[in-house]
């Protein structure tokens, strides 16, 4: 008999592919008939979504841990907001080399503290953002401090800008299903194999010849690439950079959206994204008690709906149809 | 005969933190042997094949395929063929059985060998085939080792490491994955099996290594099986 070479049938990844067309369509839709402060909200769930894209492969795909990510985008914001603003850089550009810069540093802290594992790595990568926010508050010469970085321009290439929030958005999603393309694609090869590996269980992948350290290193790598980006583009899109952007909350938002939408999938984090973007407009009268309402969303999901929502709600339909 | 063996194990001693749990065994594998390594709870044969994975710090010799490997890390020994199915079974639990497969064939770099492994490993267990598309902790027990094995079979294994294959499963399972085992070593396969169930092990092995509290107390023949006292004796000790 020859063995049919058969690919792995998984109705849940058919699931999130119509997910994602579903908000792709939707999303595009908005660029057309959007207005105002929707296209502005969309940018954020946009940005963040190329962040939790990031943060996705280290901790979803290698089931990792950081508390560090938004030390990259504080990276990403920075530099480019300084590169653009003080030498007069081309945007693309900035972002570019932000993104590098980001990387390098990544690989610099990640190369003695991911031999580390759980609760040490954890501490490793929070004591990472605490310090990107400690520089960017105080190493005013630099930063500007808490007074922030004033007229950053938008985004573009060469001489070209996109001056306008639809145009801005319209490129924000370009760059963000690239993304998701890209997660997609790497998802399904070796290399995703080998990290969901990593993630099942370390020792079994390191006795099958998987060089598990390597493999969290990449991860790493690749979400400091994706942070910075999305810290990048965050700046060019505001105009205007301050500590508090890239703070814990952004680590607060970054868990709730990625559990929310289901952590580990391709699109589930981009759902969270979209979700917690809409919600932040919802609760947006509570202020200062936003934060809260956010962790115990996320406590809830973590309890309720370990898998996301996504996951949550079509377990929920099969059991309603099989009662 | 040394000389020639596929494993020689030469003074190894294993600790986990400070505490040693191995005290310098002495173990060889030749070329097509099974070898059973038999020995109650505790008495640190998890261990021996941790150590020889590199999974627990050791010390000592260890010759594979006449490469001393002491210094290789646990992936680069895997990449010589040593490859072990732990006593957890260390599945990918949220995978398919397809691709837990498929990683387990993480060293292979073309897809013809891949394609040629799947088909063995169906041929062996024709019950993975049915379940491929099955996520592996949905699986019985017996199911779920049969994985463990095939996944260690895509690797390509020139020696198999098997940490209590039978632990769990019903005695009728337990005793037709331990023939199986015995249908590939005729195949030519090589294999260093732990058992604490003496009587199935000892059916296969060719030889048998008695382990008791950390230490080799002694190496039996098959023909010495069925007489030796010292087995009965330092196996329920």
């Amino acid at each position: 008999m020859r063995s049919p070479v058969i690919t792995s049938n998984n109705p849940a990844a058919r699931l999130q592919i119509i997910f994602g067309a579903i908000i792709a369509v939707l999303l595009s839709a908005l660029i057309f008939v959007g207005q105002g402060y929707l296209i502005t909200v969309m940018a954020f769930a946009a940005i963040y979504g190329i962040f939790v894209t990031g943060l996705n492969f280290f901790m979803g795909y290698a089931g990792q841990v950081s508390f560090g990510q938004n030390a990259f985008a504080a990276i990403g914001g920075y530099g480019t907001a300084i590169l653009c603003t003080r030498y007069n850089w081309d945007p693309s550009l900035a972002l570019m080399a932000s993104m590098a810069l980001s990387v390098l540093i990544a690989g610099a802290v990640g190369y003695p503290t991911l031999r580390l594992r759980g609760h040490n790595l954890a501490m490793a990568t929070f004591a990472l953002g605490l310090i990107s926010y400690e520089i960017s508050a105080h190493w005013e010469s630099m930063t500007q401090g808490y007074m922030g970085i004033p007229s950053i321009p938008p985004m573009g290439i060469g001489g070209l800008s996109l001056s306008g929030e639809r145009q801005q958005l319209a490129a924000l999603l370009v760059i963000l299903l690239l993304g998701i393309m890209i997660s997609g694609r790497l998802r399904q090869s070796r290399f995703g194999r080998a990290l969901s590996a990593v993630a099942g269980s370390e020792d079994a992948a390191h006795a099958l010849g998987i060089a598990v350290f390597r493999y969290k290193l990449s991860a790493f790598l690749i979400s400091a690439a994706y942070g910075s980006a999305a810290g990048s583009l965050y700046a060019h899109f505001v105009g205007f950079l301050s500590p508090e952007a890239f703070g814990l909350q952004m680590i607060i938002w970054g868990f709730t959206m990625i559990f929310l939408g289901g952590v580990g999938t391709t699109w589930g984090p981009i759902i969270g994204a979209l979700l917690v973007a809409l919600l932040s407009e919802a609760f947006r009268g509570l202020k200062d008690l936003q934060d809260l309402v956010y962790c115990t969303v996320l406590v809830l999901i973590l309890i309720f709906a370990p898998k996301g929502i996504v996951v949550f709600i079509t377990s929920l339909l099969r059991r309603r149809r099989e009662a | 005969m040394v000389t020639s063996a596929l494993l020689d194990v030469r003074n190894l001693s294993a600790r986990y933190d400070r505490v040693e749990v191995l005290h310098s065994a002495n173990v060889t594998v030749g070329e097509g042997e099974f070898i059973a390594v038999l020995g109650p709870n505790g008495a640190g044969k998890t261990t021996l094949l941790r150590a020889l994975m590199r999974l627990a710090q050791s010390s000592g010799e260890i010759v594979f395929r006449g490469n001393n490997i002491r210094h290789l890390s646990t992936n680069d020994r895997a990449k010589l063929g040593m490859i072990l199915v732990p006593e957890d079974r260390g599945l990918f639990g949220a995978m398919t059985v397809y691709e837990n497969l498929i990683v387990g064939a993480y060293t292979a770099r073309n897809r013809p060998d891949i394609d040629q492994r799947l088909e063995q490993v169906f041929t062996v267990f024709p019950r993975l085939l049915e379940r491929r598309n099955q996520i592996a902790h949905s699986m019985s027990g017996g199911e779920q080792q049969m994985l463990a094995i095939g996944r260690a079979l895509m690797a390509g294994p020139k020696l198999l490491l098997l940490d209590e294959p039978s632990l769990g499963l019903a005695p009728r399972m337990a005793s037709d994955i331990l023939s199986t085992l015995g249908a590939l070593n005729r195949g030519g396969l090589s294999i260093l099996l732990v058992e604490q169930k003496a009587p199935l092990a000892l059916k296969l092995a060719h030889r048998a290594y008695i382990l008791a509290v950390g230490r080799i107390v002694t190496q039996l023949n098959a023909e010495e099986f069925g007489s030796h006292h010292a087995l009965a004796r330092y196996y329920f000790e």
